[in-house]
């Protein structure tokens, strides 16, 4: 009986207990202060230690796989990179062979373009050989021009590749005229990028920065087809002709595919 | 076997002069790379070996450039015949000797191709900026040549030893 008696007053003041401090906020006093202040150390050393393990643990993974990821982004942009490039250079080459393929239909007659292989080993000399031959219908003696102007001359075939003595050489001459005044010259190589125009008649006169043009009067080169530019102008008292300076258009220093003239063209040119 | 190899530096050269260096502009007037080379095997090597050599660089120099056929394989000729006449009585392994005979053959192969466009080439003429070229490439000479020299000798010594241990195992066997 007194058990019993002591079970129910037991549970009553649990009960009691807990709707008194139910309706109550929590204040951390007394002995539940100090509980807390005796536990709250040791569980916050633990849970930093099992943090810090868990976030080295957690990050060493991440940074493998962070240095993974690093490893296959590098590869992926090396990639993007080389793709870039290929296709900064199919669209630089894109913009060249349009404007080769204009040129092309503007001419309205039979030519084959070629990439340009390589430059004359000697200075003293200039000349390109080009990666088209007679097999693709080459023949000696082709004028070779570009979007720019007249490039050369076919001095050299063989089977598939052909060289080109370029307006430039000391060699080569072209019978050209002045746009403007139609004065007429032969255009002479001078090596170092320039051309000289000789036979050039006093009493022209001409303009630095005119055009010099060819004459078609040689029977080699299509008329009209331009040169370059008149850059220096000599007149001497004495003398009939003057000495004209000529930079060319073409600049032979970048210069990766030409226009070759077939016969047939130059027939229909003429 | 020696001949192989100078005609695969050659062509190694050739192509180097050809279509890499163009490519660049400040040495757009470097020399003949060859010259060290035909340099090298007149002083060094003997005619049977040297001359096959001659004869093969002069003709790939004078298909690719726009000069005259035979330019270039007389300049080489010449050359070489000035390289074997001078090892008689200079020595070849002073390398500022023969970076000296490098320069010569250098200015020796501009008065030939010079002398073609003053006096024979169908416009006559002097290029204008021809004391630039010559500096240039006297220069360029006289700056790189030791360099292609040494790597030639070096090559040159590594292959003989080579050459010398095929031969001594096979005396074995």
């Amino acid at each position: 009986m007194v058990i019993f008696v002591g079970v129910i007053f037991l549970f009553a003041a649990c009960i009691l207990l807990i709707t008194l401090t139910s309706r109550q906020p929590q204040v951390a006093q007394g002995p539940g202060r100090f509980a807390i202040s005796l536990v709250a150390p040791f569980q916050q050393m633990i849970v930093s230690s099992s943090r810090f393990c868990r976030d080295v643990w957690k990050n060493y993974f991440a940074l493998v796989s962070v240095a993974e990821e690093n490893q296959r982004l590098q590869k992926e942009l090396r990639k993007a990179q080389s793709l870039n490039h290929r296709c900064s250079e199919t669209l630089l080459a894109n913009v060249r062979f349009h404007a080769l393929l204009d040129l092309k239909h503007e001419i309205k007659h039979q030519s084959i373009a070629a990439q340009v292989i390589s430059k004359d080993p000697s200075p003293w000399f200039q000349t390109l050989l080009i990666g088209k031959g007679s097999d693709d219908g080459i023949i000696q003696g082709a004028p070779v021009i570009n979007t720019q102007g007249v490039v050369g001359l076919v001095v050299q075939v063989t089977d598939h590749y052909a060289k080109v003595r370029i307006v430039t050489d000391p060699n080569s001459s072209v019978d050209s005229v002045i746009q403007k005044s139609r004065a007429r010259g032969i255009l002479k190589g001078g090596t170092s990028g320039y051309c000289v125009l000789d036979y050039v008649l006093h009493k022209h006169l001409l303009n630095l920065g005119d055009t010099v043009v060819t004459s078609g009067m040689d029977g080699v080169f299509p008329k009209g087809l331009p040169i370059g530019r008149v850059t220096d102008i000599l007149k001497h008292d004495a003398g009939i002709f003057q000495e004209v300076t000529v930079i060319p258009y073409v600049d032979f220093e970048r210069l990766e595919e030409v226009l070759v003239i077939t016969p047939s063209a130059q027939a229909g040119l003429q | 076997m020696t001949i192989s190899f100078y005609i695969l530096i050659s062509l190694s050269l050739v192509i180097i002069k050809t279509v890499l260096i163009p490519g660049i502009t400040v040495f757009s007037k470097f020399y003949d790379l060859l010259i060290p080379i035909i340099v090298y095997l007149g002083f060094f090597r003997s005619t049977k070996e040297g001359l096959p050599i001659v004869v093969f660089s002069g003709l790939i120099m004078d298909s690719l450039s726009g000069g005259p056929v035979g330019l270039y394989f007389a300049a080489y000729l010449w050359l070489y015949l000035a390289g074997r006449w001078m090892s008689l009585f200079l020595h070849g392994g002073n390398i500022f000797l023969i970076t000296i005979a490098v320069a010569i053959g250098v200015m020796f192969e501009i008065l030939i191709l010079l002398g073609y466009l003053v006096f024979l080439a169908p416009g006559a003429s002097m290029p204008e900026d021809a004391i630039e070229t010559i500096t240039i490439q006297l220069l360029l000479a006289i700056i790189t040549a030791p360099v292609i020299l040494s790597v030639i000798g070096w090559a040159q010594k590594k292959l003989d030893r080579w050459r010398a241990s095929i031969v001594k195992d096979r005396r074995q066997y």
